[in-house]
């Protein structure tokens, strides 16, 4: 009798789809942000590890947007159902970092029996998820980095032959291409993330105290008593004149500016390239971001996601992890990986191959990033942004950016109340984890 | 007939297509965008007149079988909560309007108060529970040590039941969102303007609530039970948030969620609107095509009230 | 209200119809509405591995922030925008199809049918004709009548396009329940008045609208519930609160907060004052509103 009733409750459990969490052994799963088109190369290569061995099968399942797929990992880590792997947008690092779930990359890698020179990496890549100590926490995963896009056709038919060295020169640069019949000059995707993150750490400028945070929770904002308000003012002074027209925040309505044949330039994300060869009807072409007349230009930063492995799973799964992980950074899947995604390798040896193959001759615009982030030496100013809530920080900059551009208030005045809010956000993110 | 008034009549029609235009407006850019290459849509400005690419647009987007996938899910989620919020609102409204009974008020108002704690408040605490309902249950059995005698009677070990979870199952997408306020309070409505004689008749006859309930009221309430399935099954088809945090596998998703997350998720790219609104024809057309065909019902049972 | 005539003698069965609901209302309504009122009152980091407990921290951080006392301020506009234009456009709908007697079943598809869309897609919809940058619509309205629209950086702007994308799927819902209450009115009654020589204008205000005030009445509260709640979908579709906070709801901020932020107790907090404010919204509308209200019944 008992046995009835239970089949019976079973078979109803069961018509109502509830699932009882019990995960096949050796599956391992794999959250990442869906990025559209790209999906295609990520299942390539994870089907590429699953029929190269018969122990460990990777299940990946794209999650919506970076801040779904950190929402639903954070979800699954408090159900305790999180997964082996997680792909988190890298502003993101400092709260991974404090959670208390994170198994470091290279103490994993280590651990597992992977010897892996970490100096054939490129560095600049690595830096943005180290420790202070240098160890590697995160595998960086969609890789890029901002750089200048121009449109080639409209710089001619304005008699320009190559694209702007210094913000100065493309200021006048901008004044040429209104005159010739464009409407808009120039605007800008993640606008905080390329005219204050990267315009400091090109200038090896401090964003905040404690090297951006490396060295403690307690840092403070202090970009608004360095040039990034000349650069935010000059581009108010833009945007006033008309030179300057700001698409929204993020990244996907600058795309659609540039591509429509609207704007003539564009300063985004170096992995935007496959979108603009799909739909744009027009030459064009990319170069470094520009920097200030005089000025030594450094490193810029990185971002996009990177993997990090979760805590609280089989040891026997780990091994799978770290064999996977050997297999995304091997040179083959690297070289593919940069040119099916437009993404960065983030190794020397795959890029080393990816150039001996001729790939930059047939399309330079890929390599423009991969020289932009190696340029110069690394400082402290200039490796990472390792700052909580960054969501919370970067919307009330951007609140305080659109103040600027739309005039309501001078570019002092704006970075001002951006940097009173943004250490208002740094403070109780320090409560949260005191 | 009450008076003629033909320039009255005219503007009423002038008003209502300009109107109507103005509302349809949407539809008809999204009709074009679908009809049309990504290149076309892309121009400036963008062509006015529907293409001919809505056929292969359509198959690109059928092609993978994801959104067919999503298009069931959706399905099986807004007829799961459609019977299951109707039912169980009739259930209460009956009993507040025709019991006295203790604490009846209290009843009326705890769910009455559900309209000030919308899922939007209260969505990481739901989600915790959803992820593990039988949390309680499970520290219940460990702090009282009959954890021993329950693995004994039901053959379930509390492990188990712990790590029970509503993520991901229809269960979990169904099941938080069958309460309802707005519902409750129609049936409420509704039975107030019943007349009393009925039920007086009903109690001579000598007939128990649920004959009463059944024989009467259900009839009575039809044409409403009608209007109220149009509105809870496009309300179900149409959720965001809740499925967005229930489901995180993709092939569990409904339509919606699998379509704003296509938009969303790709900040690199240019958003493909061809192919975005082609999805967003398909999913929006069940919902649609419920309104218009149930629509006549309605109508006939709003007109056959009226007599 | 209670039925003067009841089944006082069923006392139990009362309880077992009441059940399904209460059940689901604890498990999934109160229950979590409580752990957010305890989270209101603690600084939690998102992954769950730390709580403390800081009394009234968080309400103080809230109310002492310019943002969110500019919140408030905008989601009064938003909220009586959003109002106003869904009940009115749903009552001069329902109004003129009550009125006209060629092409009534036409009209009404063609009313209805938006209510059908998911807030989220309307938000993409609008947004698709909208943006400055490549809307259809934005570019007719700058190229052919030298409007300068631009919702990414003009705040009105914004507001505008926030309240129409909320309330044009309002708009259908309104006009389905005031249709229903406006054929429910006794032409009889109409007639005698049309005969006493009462014009179009004249019957609609002594006589139809009284009659209908109880349908306006919970349109009302629905709608502003609405506002306040179900429209996060559009927000940030279309603006993410922007430009410079000026379509920032209280809504959209708890989410922000809340989901973007991972800020759960700021976020709480700010549940909590919004459940308050919904409360005695409900309240005063209750007091002031039922009394005029004429129950046709």
């Amino acid at each position: 009798m008992k046995q009835k009733l239970l089949a019976a409750c079973a078979g109803a459990f069961a018509a109502l789809g509830i699932s009882t969490a019990f995960a096949a052994p050796l599956e391992i799963q794999f959250w990442h942000p869906s990025l559209g088109p790209i999906d295609d190369a990520l299942k390539q290569q994870i089907e590429a590890f699953n029929t190269s061995q018969a122990n460990y099968r990777i299940v990946a399942s794209g999650r919506g947007t970076y801040d779904e797929t950190f929402n639903a990992a954070i979800a699954g880590f408090r159900a305790n159902k999180h997964p082996q792997m997680l792909v988190v947008i890298a502003q993101n690092a400092q709260s991974m970092l404090l959670s208390g779930s994170v198994y470091p990359v290279q103490d994993l890698l280590a651990a597992e029996g992977h010897k892996v020179d970490w100096s054939n990496y490129i560095q600049p890549v690595l830096n943005y998820n180290r420790t202070k100590e240098g160890k590697l926490l995160s595998l960086p995963f969609s890789v890029s980095t901002p750089i200048l896009w121009y449109n080639k056709d409209a710089f001619a038919k304005a008699g320009l032959t190559r694209a702007p060295v210094t913000w100065d020169e493309m200021g006048e640069y901008l004044t040429k291409l209104k005159a010739s019949g464009m409407e808009c000059g120039y605007t800008s995707g993640w606008q905080q993330w390329v005219h204050v993150d990267n315009y400091s750490t090109i200038h090896d400028l401090p964003i905040a105290t404690e090297h951006n945070g490396l060295d403690g929770t307690n840092a403070v904002f202090t970009y608004n008593k360095t040039a990034v308000v000349k650069n935010i003012a000059r581009l108010g002074t833009w945007a006033d004149d008309g030179r300057y027209t700001y698409s929204g925040r993020q990244g996907s309505s600058a795309t659609p500016a540039f591509t429509g044949g609207k704007c003539a330039m564009m300063t985004h994300s170096s992995a935007v390239f496959s979108a603009l060869q799909q739909s744009a009807k027009f030459a064009f072409d990319s170069a470094p971001l520009p920097y200030e007349t005089g000025a030594t230009p450094h490193n810029s930063l990185i971002g996009g996601g990177a993997i990090w492995v979760l805590k609280g799973h089989k040891p026997e799964e780990y091994k799978g992890v770290a064999a996977f992980l050997a297999h995304l950074a091997s040179p083959n899947q690297q070289a593919k990986w940069h040119q099916d995604t437009g993404y960065m390798p983030i190794t020397k040896a795959a890029y080393e191959k990816v150039k001996g193959e001729g790939y930059y001759d047939k399309y330079p615009q890929q390599e423009v990033a991969i020289k932009q982030i190696q340029r110069g030496t690394p400082t402290l100013n200039t490796m990472t942004v390792r700052l909580g809530n960054s969501n919370q920080y970067v919307a009330a900059l951007e609140e305080e950016l659109e103040a600027v551009w739309s005039g309501k208030k001078p570019a002092q005045q704006a970075m001002d109340d951006a940097v009173r809010r943004g250490n208002e956000i740094l403070r109780r993110f320090e409560r949260q984890r005191n | 007939m009450i008076e003629r008034t033909p320039w009255l009549d005219r503007l009423c029609h002038a008003m209502l297509i300009l109107g109507i235009a103005a509302v349809c407006l949407p539809l008809y850019y999204a009709l074009i965008a679908a009809t049309h290459t990504l290149q076309d849509v892309l121009q400036v400005p963008m062509p006015l007149t529907p293409g001919g690419e809505l056929w292969n647009n359509l198959k690109t987007v059928t092609s993978n079988g994801t959104l067919g996938r999503q298009l069931t899910n959706s399905l099986i989620v807004s007829v799961g909560v459609t019977v299951g919020k109707i039912s169980v609102s009739i259930l209460s409204a009956f009993a507040i309007t025709y019991f006295r009974f203790p604490f009846r008020m209290t009843a009326f108002w705890l769910i009455f108060a559900t309209l000030m704690l919308p899922i939007e408040v209260r969505i990481v605490p739901t989600f915790a529970v959803a992820a593990h309902p039988l949390q309680p249950l499970a520290w219940l059995l460990e702090t009282t040590g009959t954890g021993g005698a329950f693995e004994w009677l039901t053959g379930w070990s509390v492990e188990a039941v712990v790590k029970w979870s509503l993520l991901d199952s229809y269960a979990g997408l169904i099941l938080p969102l069958t309460a309802s306020a707005t519902a409750t309070f129609l049936f409420r409505q509704l039975f107030l303007t019943i007349p009393e004689e009925l039920l007086e008749a009903a109690k001579i006859d000598g007939a128990s609530p649920m004959r009463f309930l059944v024989d009467v009221l259900w009839p009575m309430s039809r044409t409403n039970v009608v209007a109220l399935a149009v509105i809870l099954f496009v309300f179900s088809w149409n959720q965001y948030l809740w499925p967005l945090l229930i489901t995180t596998d993709p092939a569990m998703a409904t339509a919606v969620i699998g379509l704003a997350k296509q938009i969303s998720g790709a900040p690199e790219a240019v958003p493909k609107w061809n192919l975005l609104m082609s999805s967003a024809l398909l999913i929006t057309l069940p919902p649609v095509m419920v309104v218009i065909v149930l629509q006549r019902w309605f109508v006939k049972g709003l007109v056959d009230s009226e007599k | 209200m209670i039925k003067r005539v009841n089944f006082e003698r069923h006392r139990w069965l009362a309880f077992l119809l009441l059940a399904p609901q209460m059940l689901i209302l604890t498990v999934f309504v109160f229950w979590p509405a409580a752990q957010a009122l305890m989270q209101a009152f603690m600084i939690s980091d998102p992954f769950g591995v730390k709580s403390t407990f800081v009394w009234f921290d968080n309400f103080e951080a809230i109310l002492s922030s310019p943002e969110y006392l500019n919140s408030i301020w905008r989601t009064a506009i938003f909220s009586t925008g959003t109002t106003a234009a869904a009940v009115l456009g749903g009552l001069l709908f329902a109004v003129l199809v009550a009125r006209v007697r060629r092409g009534k079943t036409a009209y009404k598809l063609l009313v209805i049918w938006p209510y059908a869309v998911a807030p989220v897609l309307a938000g993409i919809l609008w947004l698709f004709l909208f943006h400055p940058i490549y809307g259809a619509i934005a570019l007719m309205l700058k190229q052919g009548f030298g409007i300068a629209w631009n919702p990414l950086l003009n705040g009105n702007d914004a507001m505008l396009l926030v309240i129409v994308a909320a309330s044009w799927k309002q708009v259908s819902y309104n006009f389905v329940f005031f249709l229903a209450a406006l054929q429910g009115i006794p032409r009889s009654l109409i007639e005698a008045a049309a005969i006493d020589g009462a014009g179009p204008v004249r019957r609609f205000v002594s006589i139809i609208f009284p009659l209908i005030s109880p349908t306006t009445f919970f349109l009302l509260v629905i709608n502003v519930v609405y506002a306040f709640f179900d429209t996060f979908g559009i927000i940030h579709a279309l603006t993410h609160g922007g430009p410079s906070g000026a379509t920032d709801i209280l809504v959209y901020k708890v989410y922000a907060d809340g989901f973007l932020g991972l800020d759960l107790g700021l976020s709480s907090a700010q549940s909590v004052i919004l459940m308050i404010v919904v409360i005695a919204l409900t309240v005063v509308q209750f007091r002031y509103l039922e009394r005029r209200v004429k129950y046709a019944a």
